[in-house]
């Protein structure tokens, strides 16, 4: 063979390249054990830095080895002048970039890079930030980085508007990236923030975005990151903690509150009587939960021995960070103050008439993009989103049509878009129950699966139910203090545990449903009013000695209605 | 030192163009003895990049009448039963040059490109090299009639002046090498202030800063020529730059082409619904063969007609059909979805466009595969010329070649660069023309934040029959042209007599062509031309070999560069011709590692013994050169076995 | 680190007229052999030979002219990317020494103008024979710029120190890089040789 080069042969090859992995591994084992005996003994020194930096620039996630860096470091720290340390972490700092070259994904020497930095005594961060920008061009989606970046840009108050270009960037190269479009949520309230409400970007900061993102979803609409940005865009502002409604009722007595988030009380929650405090507990209406939108306290009886006055009532939680009053009138049994939900637009965005033409044309466009791609089920649920921001009764119809397109193009997920629908039909009813301030809500054949926002039903005396899917009567429902009659024939309830406490509750129906045992009903024997009670064509209909029981179960019911199915 | 030629190769290889480099490592990789010769001084043929005086220097040439006669030393050459056939030694494949300088030359005459040698004659006698392309003074604006001489003494500030006194020999290579290592978006901080006017003297003090490529293509990034790279290991040799946009003349005025995901998504010019709707037709079509049921009713339309049925919008048709497809007008549906869907798949491989440049130019390429073919034994011989071939009385096969000292060179192939043909075996022959600009400007075409963008520009034809015109305009960081520069480069099948007739109302359409100053305060919108070179070059891509009369049959030919924007087909041409020589050989298999060559005595650090070490120093000088010829021997000997 | 095949890659050009020694420079350097009667090998594209400066593991390769230098026809890219140069003449051939202001024109065309430039005259085993002086070598060295390194490959004199003195020459200059531009440097995915050239994708 001469004039040819003679090569290795994979064989060869192969020996050579396992020899070299064998001598790697021993050195591998021999410097880590070095490393642990250093660290058993307590040297902590130079050395101690050298074997490490072998192991971990093989194995970046060695976390014991971090550990024993940071121990020498601040070993270090108490004898070495500040020049010294400066160079030492200066030096640290290249190892570490060095690592991560060869694994920018490890979380241990992100973190490490962050504790020298903390240490070192003249940190330079601009240089920092760049380092992170660098990374992230490679790999947008580096969340370590992020993460290390975020410690960075507050340690060196890099102007929001450059951090938002900087996301911009990141887009620009590529948009199917969650990290970038999130921080841009963050970043948008702080440098363009709607005066009004909170958390919120001012309208034409919004355009912006809205045309920037509606780019992404027309070049990808399966790209999901770019719809949940235009979520994020038309959702409502995040308002504080507030008072939804304060009702009192002298013939328990008690006082219930609701709020708008679910919250925890203790000591917190005080409630004045004519400007004074009384001692009250407070407790949710259902059993077990800690945090609640319902909070309810038994009023002593002797605060309101007078019928013939007026009491005014006050609640106010965390020092007036939300407060509420109610007045109760002379000879009133029963009073209550509330938000409403169609002042309030609790459903839908309180848009300037721009802002609606501009929504306007959003939907248009989904609607163009819908056409093109019939089957994306992003596209389909943007079109509802935007039809409840624009105006949830005008287009309720068609909102509902769409919602069965979005069930057949994606019926995996139709039980979550079942929810979805019974929220928005349930939002519907309250806003027509307001508008013709009525005390009834009818519910009957929406197709629910689930109740909700029933913290805004607590004026209503009659639910209608009827027909729809229900397989429960959710806890929450205790928070309907004055509801007389509940209709909820034809539905899949097995559980009743919400139907507890209810002190106004006289009629319950309850016909077809899919109640087995007696002793299921046992929540009712906590409502006091009850008298009639309809249970036809339940299964435990069948049972022949169910009257009976019923009867002793729940002795001051006057009326069971049980016959066979 | 031409004496030192072996006597004996398998094959002679003449021209140094991409097609014969290729077939030339092709062959050394499978153990032939190569010569690998050319006439010029140069690598590349019409494949070649030049510095600025690189390039005065090769129109000087082209221009040239050379001497045809047969040297006589040939005759006494060649023996009695044998026939001659010469070689054309001029080169005609290069016509129609003209050259027009717009930028200040007011200094121009006294300007050397700087970097040459201050070296100390009392230490040392210079000889003075006759070959030395970049050696020969510069004295352009003067010697070309058709260079227009505009003094304006206007608009240089005193800075520059200065700067264009001092900067004259080796310590301006410092500030300007800079450049190298430069970060892209350093170099942009630095560059932030307005464009100066450059003038013909910077230029020409700058000369080697520029590598000006004859022919201008790109690599589609799985193009068999990148493919070929990363197979052979020929790809160790070179590095390269993506293409960062390509753009096209839509509406009068210059727009980027949105070809991948994040262009569409960035893209101003398209409504969303065409963004919608090109992305869904391009991720179709991409695998257009799995919907035959899409295309089959329009295979015998054209491709437009076709783009049209699909419901592109105007923008839309003209993206796809100049700027992605990159097909003329007239092409067929089938045709235009297959380079469409080239197009595509080389997106996304290296970059976000589908093209790659070799930093330096495409004139490095060739070189790479020559550097190959001298790894593996290859002898090489620039600036050294063929006169002929020797061809036997009775087999009429070529015999051996002798060159311009009558040195006679025995061999069993020969392949020639089409250029180097004699006209009576061309006579036959038709060939097709390209045409081509090249400018030095001092903007970009599209101005954005970076000013280190590479772009592909795709100028649509303006009549009916004419072609369209691709442009591609390099930065400085492809090490192609000076800073604050931008080299660009017209081609386009020729239509018309002349390359300047071709090009030239597309250059006024896209640049300033003034000589005046002030007019950079009125009209920045173009940019403005400072050096402007017009040429037709011969594509004989097409040729037949039948049509070249009385060729032996162990002579093959290679043809200059074609007209497209791709190099296929010049390595298909090289494959094909290898195959044709060593039809049982594998095609530039990889070159081994060197860190996996095992070498004779590896592990033996003995000295060698005293007495087997040539006293005498020339000795040790010819071990070394013969190497080579001993490496042959053996190889032939084991051919023997 | 010192587990990692090598701290730093070294690219080392060696050009200089044909017969000075080069290839005996570099297999004395990478082989600790003296070729006798033959020089480089077919197929050897570059040399490789990694040493130890200061813990440090140098990885450098030493790319030879693959014989394009007889008849003066080396490629230009075989300057390009080049960390240094070793420009070699012979001591004993007054003709290779004044072929030094060529391969200097050539340096300044094609090689990066950040290359480090050594000038060695190779072959001081032949003493008797000189026909360039030391003197008049280092004064040449002195105007141009180059360090300057007598060596004979046969004794193996000076060849050692040539490339681990060139070798921690590039490593000076590399950390003062990093130094300057340590962030700017390339990340993985960055690199410009095609191998490197990391994916971006359209889907």
């Amino acid at each position: 063979m001469h004039g040819r080069i003679k090569v290795k042969t994979t064989l060869e090859q192969q020996e050579a390249k396992r020899k070299e992995r064998e001598k790697k591994l021993q050195l591998y084992v021999s410097a880590t054990q070095a490393a642990l005996h250093k660290r058993e003994t307590g040297q902590l020194d130079k050395e101690a830095l050298d074997l490490t930096a072998q192991i971990l620039a093989l194995n970046p996630d060695f976390a014991s080895l971090w550990n024993l860096r940071r121990e020498v470091f601040l070993q270090l720290q108490t004898d070495r002048s500040e020049e010294e340390m400066q160079s030492l972490c200066l030096g640290e700092l290249t190892f570490l970039e060095n690592c991560l070259r060869v694994s920018p994904k490890s979380y241990g020497t992100w973190y490490h890079r962050c504790w020298i930095m903390k240490i070192i005594p003249k940190p330079d961060w601009a240089r920092e930030l760049t380092l992170c920008n660098r990374f992230l061009e490679i790999d947008e989606r580096n969340f370590h980085c992020w993460d290390y970046r975020r410690i960075v840009t507050q340690s060196s108050s890099v102007p929001l508007p450059e951090e938002l270009e900087f996301t911009t960037s990141l887009i620009g190269k590529n948009f199917s990236n969650y990290s970038s479009w999130h921080y841009r949520s963050k970043l948008l309230p702080q440098i363009h923030p709607d005066p009004l409400r909170i958390g919120r970007v001012t309208e034409e900061a919004l355009l912006n975005e809205l045309e920037l993102v509606q780019n992404a979803f027309f070049t990808d609409p399966n790209d999901q990151s770019a719809w949940f940005y235009h979520r994020w865009l038309l959702g409502r502002a995040d308002h504080p903690v507030s008072i939804r409604c304060v009702m009192v009722s002298l013939d328990e007595p008690c006082v219930s509150v609701t709020f708008s988030h679910p919250v925890e009380v203790q000591e917190d929650l005080i409630l004045f009587l004519n400007n004074r405090p009384i001692f009250v507990s407070w407790r949710t209406a259902g059993r077990k939960e800690k945090r609640s939108l319902f909070w309810v306290c038994d009023l002593p009886k002797e605060c309101i021995n007078d019928p013939c006055c007026q009491y005014n009532f006050q609640v106010l939680w965390k020092d007036g960070e939300a407060k509420k009053e109610c007045i109760l009138y002379p000879g009133r049994r029963e009073s209550w103050f509330r938000d409403s939900a169609t002042e309030n637009e609790f459903f839908s965005l309180d848009l300037s008439e721009g802002k609606s033409n501009v929504l306007q044309q959003e939907l248009k466009s989904c609607k163009d993009l819908q056409e093109l791609e019939p089957d994306n089920k992003w596209c389909l649920l943007t079109i509802i989103l935007l039809m409840r921001a624009l105006d949830p009764l005008v287009y309720e119809k068609e909102a509902l049509g769409y919602f069965e397109t979005l069930k057949v193009v994606d019926p995996m997920r139709s039980g979550y878009y079942d929810d979805l629908r019974s929220k928005f039909q349930m939002e519907n009813a309250i806003l027509k129950m307001e508008y013709a301030e009525s005390c009834l809500i009818n519910l009957s054949k929406k197709g629910l699966t689930r109740l909700c926002h029933l913290e805004h039903l607590g004026q209503v005396t009659h639910m209608n139910l009827s027909a729809n899917q229900l397989c429960a009567l959710p806890s929450n429902l205790c928070m309907l203090r004055r509801l007389q009659v509940l209709e909820v024939d034809n539905n899949e309830v097995v559980r009743l545990e919400g139907l507890w406490n209810l002190p106004q509750l006289e009629e319950l129906s309850l016909q077809f449903n899919k109640i087995q045992n007696v002793s299921d009903l046992q929540p009712l024997s906590s409502c006091p009013r009850l008298s009639v009670l309809h249970l036809h064509g339940n299964p435990l209909c069948e049972k022949a000695d169910a009257r009976t029981q019923l009867e002793s179960l729940l002795p001051h019911v006057n009326t069971i209605h049980l016959s066979l199915i | 030192m031409a004496d030192d030629l072996p006597t004996e190769f398998d094959v002679v290889i003449l021209g140094t163009g991409l097609p014969e480099s290729i077939i030339a490592a092709a062959c050394t990789r499978i153990g032939q003895r190569v010569l690998h010769i050319d006439a010029r001084n140069y690598y590349g043929g019409n494949w070649a990049s030049f510095t600025f005086s690189g390039l005065q220097t090769w129109i000087e040439n082209c221009k040239q009448e050379l001497n045809t006669e047969l040297a006589a030393a040939c005759k006494g050459q060649a023996l009695d039963n044998e026939e001659i056939i010469p070689f054309n030694k001029r080169n005609q494949t290069i016509q129609n040059i003209e050259v027009f300088c717009y930028s200040s030359t007011e200094d121009g005459e006294a300007v050397e490109e700087a970097g040459a040698l201050n070296i100390n004659s009392a230490l040392l006698t210079t000889v003075t090299s006759s070959d030395g392309q970049e050696n020969s003074s510069i004295d352009i604006s003067k010697n070309h009639t058709s260079t227009e001489q505009n003094d304006s003494p206007e608009g240089r500030s005193d800075l520059e002046e200065a700067t264009n006194s001092d900067q004259r020999s080796a310590d301006s290579t410092l500030e300007t090498g800079t450049i190298v290592e430069v970060e892209p978006s350093l170099t942009q901080a630095i560059q932030q202030d307005s464009p100066k006017t450059i003038t013909y003297s910077q230029i020409v003090k700058e000369g080697r800063r520029f590598n000006v490529d004859l022919v201008s293509k790109f690599l589609y990034s799985r193009g068999l020529l990148i493919e070929l790279l990363i197979k052979s290991n020929v790809s160790r040799y070179t590095e390269f730059k993506n293409v960062t946009r390509i753009l096209t003349y839509h509406n009068g005025k210059i727009e980027q082409v949105p070809c991948s995901r994040a262009d569409v998504f960035a893209s101003k010019q398209l409504s969303m619904v065409e963004k919608r709707i090109l992305m869904k037709f391009l991720m179709h079509y991409i695998d257009y063969e799995l919907h035959p049921e899409d295309y089959q009713d329009y295979e015998n339309s054209t491709f437009l007609e076709f783009l049209k049925s699909k419901q592109l919008t105007p923008t839309l048709q003209h993206f796809v059909l100049y700027s992605i497809a990159m097909v003329p007008e007239n092409a067929k549906t089938i045709e235009g979805l297959k380079a469409m869907q080239h197009f595509l798949r080389c997106l996304g491989r290296y970059g976000n466009t589908p093209f790659l440049f070799p930093m330096y130019g495409l004139g490095e390429i060739p070189q790479c595969f020559c550097r190959m073919c001298a790894v593996f034994g290859g002898v090489y011989c620039l600036h050294h010329s063929l006169e002929c071939l020797v061809v036997d009385g009775d087999s009429k096969l070529c015999k051996a070649v002798i060159d311009h000292r009558g040195k006679r060179v025995d061999c069993k192939y020969v392949i020639v660069e089409d250029s180097y043909l004699p006209e009576q075996i061309c006579a036959n022959v038709s060939y097709k023309q390209i045409s081509r600009a090249v400018l030095i400007t001092d903007c970009s075409i599209l101005n954005t934040e970076s000013n280190q963008e590479i772009s592909v520009l795709t100028f649509p034809p303006a009549d009916k029959g004419q072609t369209a015109v691709y442009i591609t305009e390099l930065c400085s960081s492809t090490m192609t042209c000076m800073k604050n520069t931008y080299l660009v480069h017209l081609t386009c099948s020729s239509t018309k007599p002349t390359a300047k007739e071709d090009l030239e109302p597309v250059v006024q359409q896209l640049f300033t062509l003034s000589t005046e100053n002030d007019i950079e305060a009125n009209d920045r919108t173009k940019p403005k031309v400072l050096w402007a070179l017009y040429f037709n070059m011969r594509d004989s891509s097409g040729v037949p070999r039948q049509s070249y009369a009385g060729l032996p049959p162990n002579v093959y030919v290679c043809s200059g560069p074609d007209h497209c924007f791709g190099n296929d087909h010049a390595v298909q041409q090289a494959e094909n011709l290898f195959h044709e020589l060593y039809p049982s050989e594998e095609f530039c298999p990889p070159a081994p590692n060197p860190e996996d060559i095992i070498y004779d005595g590896e592990c033996a650090q003995q000295e060698p013994s005293e007495s087997s070490i040539p006293v005498d120093s020339k000795a040790e000088a010819s071990a070394e050169n013969e190497t080579v010829v001993e490496s042959y021997e053996d190889s032939e000997a084991q051919k023997a076995e | 680190m010192s587990m990692e095949d090598y701290d730093f890659l070294f690219k080392i050009v060696l050009i200089g007229n044909a017969g000075v020694g080069k290839t005996c420079l570099v297999r004395r350097f990478t082989q600790g052999l003296f070729p006798p009667g033959q020089g480089a090998t077919i197929g050897v594209d570059f040399m490789i030979k990694t040493v130890e400066i200061k813990g440090e593991k140098i990885k450098l390769q030493i790319w030879d002219t693959a014989g394009q230098e007889r008849f003066r026809s080396i490629t230009q890219s075989y300057y390009r990317s080049a960390n240094a140069l070793i420009l070699t003449y012979d001591i004993t051939c007054e003709e290779s020494f004044r072929c030094l202001p060529e391969w200097l024109r050539e340096i300044e065309q094609y090689a990066n103008s950040e290359v480090i430039t050594v000038l060695v005259g190779n072959k001081i085993d032949l003493a008797e024979r000189r026909e360039v002086s030391q003197q008049r070598a280092e004064e040449f060295a002195g105007t141009q710029n180059m360090y300057y390194l007598e060596t004979s490959a046969k004794e193996s004199d000076n060849v050692e120190k040539l490339f681990l003195d060139l070798a921690c020459r590039l490593i000076s200059e590399a950390r003062q890089n990093a130094l300057v531009n340590n962030v700017d440097s390339s990340l993985p995915g960055e690199g410009k040789s095609i191998t490197y050239l990391n994916c971006c994708n359209f889907n």
